[in-house]
């Protein structure tokens, strides 16, 4: 089922928010993890953006660039309102009625692993700028050449085009560093 | 999208399925007087806030206020659209709040577009879409029943709460759809109390109107800078930050001028027997913490809460831990007994157990200086 079908069924269903949750929790994590230098507060991060998620849905929110557009954009919204209070906001999560989360070393471990992208990143910002955010986008925070395509305001085939040519580069670049 | 066999974080997908089953919408709809609304507006004042149509009213994001805990519910005939009006920079209806008073304290507001005694958002189209009375937020009242608040909030231009669903023109997001050009507002409010007169902010004067002010510009995201601060000018003329005092923080000692501590009306003597026991599970400790509530608590913001300072804390036992949690979140009965369980697990949010060193923590009412009881250990 694609994720504008489960958006729908979201206001009958419960599981349709859960299968929501389960398919990006992993990339919300990691484009937490890669923006700041703690696991755990990037699990704190990704409660909070799913708890607006859910509010926002039941709100029925005008979701018209795809989910996962909509979705990382309340991440960069969490991101940015923590920065400026110092702290992580958890309003939505306290309307939900929601309990702080526990954390072992296991899941901590498997959230900075999705967060390793350091050789990545360095890679990545050596490349030409559009083919750096169609790249970042397709490969790093795992979005559809659709989403893409509408969040850059250009056709599937140009992002893929982009992504392809980047790809080539990094190759390139990345396989030169090995030898 | 291909979804991962397991999740990393099982209990975080737990609880946000107990909140969406919660929050399942009933089958009624929330139907409002939008005829009323469209026959009290003339003509003339809809032209003049550049509102085409009306559309529907905007959905309820928050569940139903509960009586016994959190802000409480709306108290019936306390909602009032505040006479305070400013400009978008775009024009258009202006932008105004309302505030309402709840069961348990509280005053919560909203802020957004104003079209006759409605607060709510415009649509791509020009539509106005009213926003439903929800508990989002919301502050205790001081003792006098006075609301104190400052924000700075980035919003959509069109009254929208939920900003970032596009990324400023200025600072572009790799893979995010980018919002028109100045399509983001910095909203800046505050609720001063009566000893306000004005503010100051970048060398110009505000007056205060109805104890409040509120500020809309175009959010600039070319600067690095902050926005600038703001001052409030009290009748007495004096002159102070505008900060958002959360009432509920134990600090004491930086209220802002006319505010009345909550916690002057607690009785000064709260202390209580505490029981605290340990028990092993596995190599770690974990500690009960039982006490009865010497007094009753029915306010927003007033909680019975844990304070526990440690040796060290942190993943690698190598940052100072202090920790504050475990606040009561809704009405608690003189004599009601309140147990906690206190494990390295849950509540300092490390596996690795709890660091060696000597714990002292204490049961405080409010703040600091309403300490139920005290109680530490050590960890070899």
């Amino acid at each position: 089922m694609d994720d504008e079908r489960l958006v729908r069924e979201v206001e009958r269903s419960a599981d349709a928010f859960v299968e929501l949750y389960r398919r990006y929790e992993q990339p919300v994590l990691g484009y937490f993890r890669r923006r700041v230098d703690d696991a755990e507060l990037a699990a704190d991060l990704t409660g909070e953006v799913f708890a607006r998620a859910l509010e926002g849905l039941r709100a029925r929110r005008d979701i018209d660039r795809g989910f996962s557009a909509w979705l990382f954009g309340i991440a960069h919204n969490v991101l940015v309102d923590s920065y400026r209070r110092g702290r992580v906001d958890d309003e939505a999560r306290r309307r939900l009625g929601m309990e702080p989360v526990a954390l072992v070393d296991d899941a901590l471990a498997r959230i900075d692993a999705l967060g390793d992208e350091t050789t990545l990143r360095g890679a990545l910002d050596a490349l030409p700028p559009e083919q750096r955010e169609a790249l970042w986008a397709r490969i790093v925070d795992e979005r559809d050449y659709e989403e893409i395509a509408g969040a850059l305001v250009c056709s599937e085939q140009v992002v893929r085009k982009r992504v392809s040519r980047g790809l080539a580069t990094l190759r390139a670049r990345l396989g030169g560093e090995c030898q | 999208m291909r979804r991962p066999d397991t999740t990393v974080l099982p209990e975080l997908e737990q609880q946000l399925r107990g909140a969406a089953l919660r929050t399942q919408p009933r089958r009624r709809r929330l139907v409002w007087p939008l005829t009323a609304v469209a026959v009290l507006l003339s003509g003339a004042s809809l032209a003049t806030a550049g509102v085409k149509l009306f559309g529907d009213p905007v959905a309820r994001t928050a569940p139903a206020g509960n009586t016994r805990s959190g802000p409480g519910t709306t108290v019936p005939g306390s909602v009032r659209l505040l006479s305070l009006r400013t400009a978008d920079p775009n024009g258009g209806a202006p932008w105004g709040m309302r505030v309402w008073n709840t069961s348990r304290g509280a005053a919560c507001w909203q802020v957004g577009r104003v079209v006759g005694q409605q607060v709510g958002v415009l649509d791509r189209a020009g539509r106005f879409h009213a926003l439903p009375i929800e508990q989002s937020q919301c502050r205790p009242l001081d003792a006098r029943g006075t609301l104190f608040a400052v924000q700075d909030q980035w919003m959509l231009a069109n009254g929208g709460a939920e900003p970032w669903t596009c990324t400023p023109s200025e600072r572009p997001v790799p893979g995010r759809p980018r919002c028109l050009p100045g399509n983001v507002r910095l909203v800046r409010y505050g609720f001063l109390g009566p000893d306000a007169s004005a503010i100051e902010v970048g060398g110009r004067r505000h007056a205060v109107t109805e104890d409040a002010f509120l500020l809309v510009d175009r959010a600039d995201f070319s600067s690095p800078e902050v926005p600038a601060p703001i001052a409030v000018v009290y009748r007495d003329g004096s002159h102070g930050p505008a900060r958002d005092y959360r009432l509920e923080d134990p600090q004491r000692g930086t209220t802002p001028p006319g505010y009345e501590p909550l916690a002057d009306n607690l009785p000064s003597d709260v202390s209580a027997p505490l029981r605290f026991t340990a028990k092993r599970r596995g190599k770690d400790l974990i500690f009960t913490l039982s006490f009865r509530a010497p007094v009753a608590t029915r306010r927003f913001g007033v909680s019975y809460r844990i304070v526990i300072d440690g040796p060290r804390g942190g993943r690698r036992c190598d940052e100072r831990m202090r920790f504050t949690g475990f606040d009561t979140p809704g009405d608690v009965r003189r004599g009601q007994r309140i147990e906690v369980k206190l494990t390295p697990g849950i509540q300092i949010r490390y596996g690795h157990g709890w660091c060696p060193g000597r714990y002292r923590g204490k049961v405080i009412l409010h703040d600091s200086a309403h300490v139920v009881g005290r109680f530490s250990w050590t960890q070899r």
